[in-house]
């Protein structure tokens, strides 16, 4: 009885770290965070949890795909190389079957709560799965751009399930999420260059250059800000909270600016961080 | 563990407080003053941020004394659009004209006592006003004594920025290394009697 409580506890804990429980969880509140500024009755629990319950299956799905379809080049990363599935803990089949029964079971829910939602989470989740990880992650690095049309799926979602259809606040949103990608991913891959060369991706500063890298993410910077601030004016947001927003977002942009003229590991790295919380400190204010 | 405490937890509550401040606006009579108390507390937001994220060692970028120029600048701008509004435009040309100087001269690599004088003097005036005006609005009854916290906040805003005009002189870093390890709590003190100053006169 005891061991069997310990292997289940060991599986759950495994099964926790293919998910990457951070990425998903900015993710869900993305999501949760275009529903709630649909101004929608939030209190209607049923549909709350639905969302979430849906979403968070849907987008745990991909990762754990994501995660067996990459697992040789997990392996070759040192970042990656200690995930369960790169480290031998965990089969590839059983890993492909606990992301395919949680990708139905995602997709499936979306179904039940709404059609025009369940379209975009399937959306989401085939940029993801098909066009992002199984075509073209290994071939272009243009395929981050896929990577955050997917991205941008969860919030559009949401924001569609509150207001019942697909507006331009929604897809606003969706663009300022496909805007923040390239500021994550491209400071990462800069950050782990040897790695992501090592494992042969194609990625932006082996194909650009730095220069040109540190260039796209100060673009790419300003139209995430100028995006989310724009849904923040369209969804007449607070003014107090519109200039929260500004404020963060200028934060943003300095960083942004920091990195093209004066780089440094540590700037790059702090850019990373400092965009994920922008986005989700971004996020929390739309849905207030 | 403890060192990482002591440096995260305090620049979190700057964080949190100014962020508050901001978004739930001030309590100023002009639209200069609302966006002047707007910018300093943005910047106060965003240097706790940066510090938490990249440490102490961002102080000594070269942006570091510019960024930071802006807090008293900015803070002591809304005070005399509120208490000495004849001043307004004076004063947003000292702002305009110190903060250029502090620029022109950093980034000119021009001789350091002239470096040191344009912040000194800059920093100066802004905390002087600061810590000044707050007094004259109570004595003419244009202000409760809570008014007084932006004094209080004033002073030790202008404390932090004299470690840190010590520290980029490199007379504090090699040296005494500890002072510098109360900024956070210096920052997080300033901005919570600036609120209070501000919200509660």
């Amino acid at each position: 009885m005891h061991s069997w409580r310990v292997v289940i506890q060991q599986r759950i804990r495994l099964y926790a770290s293919l998910i990457k429980p951070l990425q998903t969880g900015l993710l869900l509140a993305t999501g949760l965070a275009g529903f709630m500024s649909a101004r929608c009755p939030i209190l209607n629990l049923g549909t709350l949890l639905a969302l979430t319950g849906s979403l968070f299956l849907a987008i745990s799905g991909s990762t754990v795909l994501n995660m067996w379809w990459d697992r040789d080049i997990d392996a070759k990363m040192r970042r990656t190389c200690g995930r369960p599935l790169a480290a031998g803990i965990l089969s590839p089949r059983e890993t492909f079957i606990l992301g395919t029964i949680l990708s139905i079971l995602g997709i499936g829910w979306a179904v039940r709560l709404n059609v025009t939602y369940s379209w975009i989470v399937f959306t989401g989740w085939f940029f993801d799965v098909v066009v992002y990880t199984l075509w073209l992650k290994r071939r272009t690095c243009w395929s981050i751009l896929w990577g955050g049309i997917a991205g941008g799926m969860p919030v559009l979602a949401g924001r569609a399930l509150g207001v019942g259809a697909i507006d331009g606040i929604g897809i606003l949103l969706a663009l300022a999420v496909l805007f923040w990608i390239p500021t994550h991913i491209m400071t990462f891959s800069m950050r782990r260059f040897d790695e992501y060369q090592a494992a042969q991706i194609p990625t932006f500063p082996a194909r650009y250059g730095f220069r040109t890298t540190r260039l796209i993410i100060s673009i790419s910077s300003l139209l995430a800000t100028a995006a989310i601030t724009l849904a923040g004016v369209w969804l007449g947001m607070e003014w107090g909270y519109l200039r929260l927003l500004i404020v963060l977002s200028a934060g943003l942009l300095c960083l942004a600016l920091i990195v093209m003229l004066r780089p440094s590991e540590r700037i790059h790295f702090s850019l990373y961080k400092y965009a994920s919380l922008y986005m989700l400190s971004a996020m929390l204010l739309l849905a207030l | 563990m403890r060192t990482k405490f002591h440096y995260t937890l305090p620049l979190t509550l700057t964080a949190l407080i100014a962020a508050w401040q901001i978004a739930a606006g001030h309590p100023g009579n002009t639209s200069l003053a609302i966006w002047a108390y707007t910018f300093g507390f943005g910047v106060l937001l965003v240097a706790s941020l940066w510090l938490i994220l990249m440490g102490l060692e961002v102080l000594s970028h070269p942006a570091g004394v510019l960024i930071s120029a802006l807090i008293p600048l900015s803070i002591s701008l809304g005070l005399v659009t509120e208490y000495a509004l004849a001043f307004t435009w004076v004063y947003l040309g000292f702002v305009l004209v110190g903060w250029l100087g502090i620029a022109i001269t950093r980034f000119m690599r021009v001789h350091p006592p002239l470096r040191i004088g344009a912040v000194a003097f800059t920093h100066g005036v802004a905390g002087f006003s600061i810590v000044g005006l707050p007094l004259v609005a109570l004595c003419q009854g244009q202000a409760g004594p809570f008014i007084l916290g932006v004094s209080v906040g004033g002073a030790v805003i202008s404390l932090s920025g004299m470690l840190l005009l010590w520290q980029r002189m490199g007379r504090l870093w090699s040296k005494w290394r500890d002072p510098l390890s109360v900024l956070p709590w210096s920052l997080l003190l300033s901005t919570f009697c600036l609120v209070i100053g501000l919200n509660l006169r």
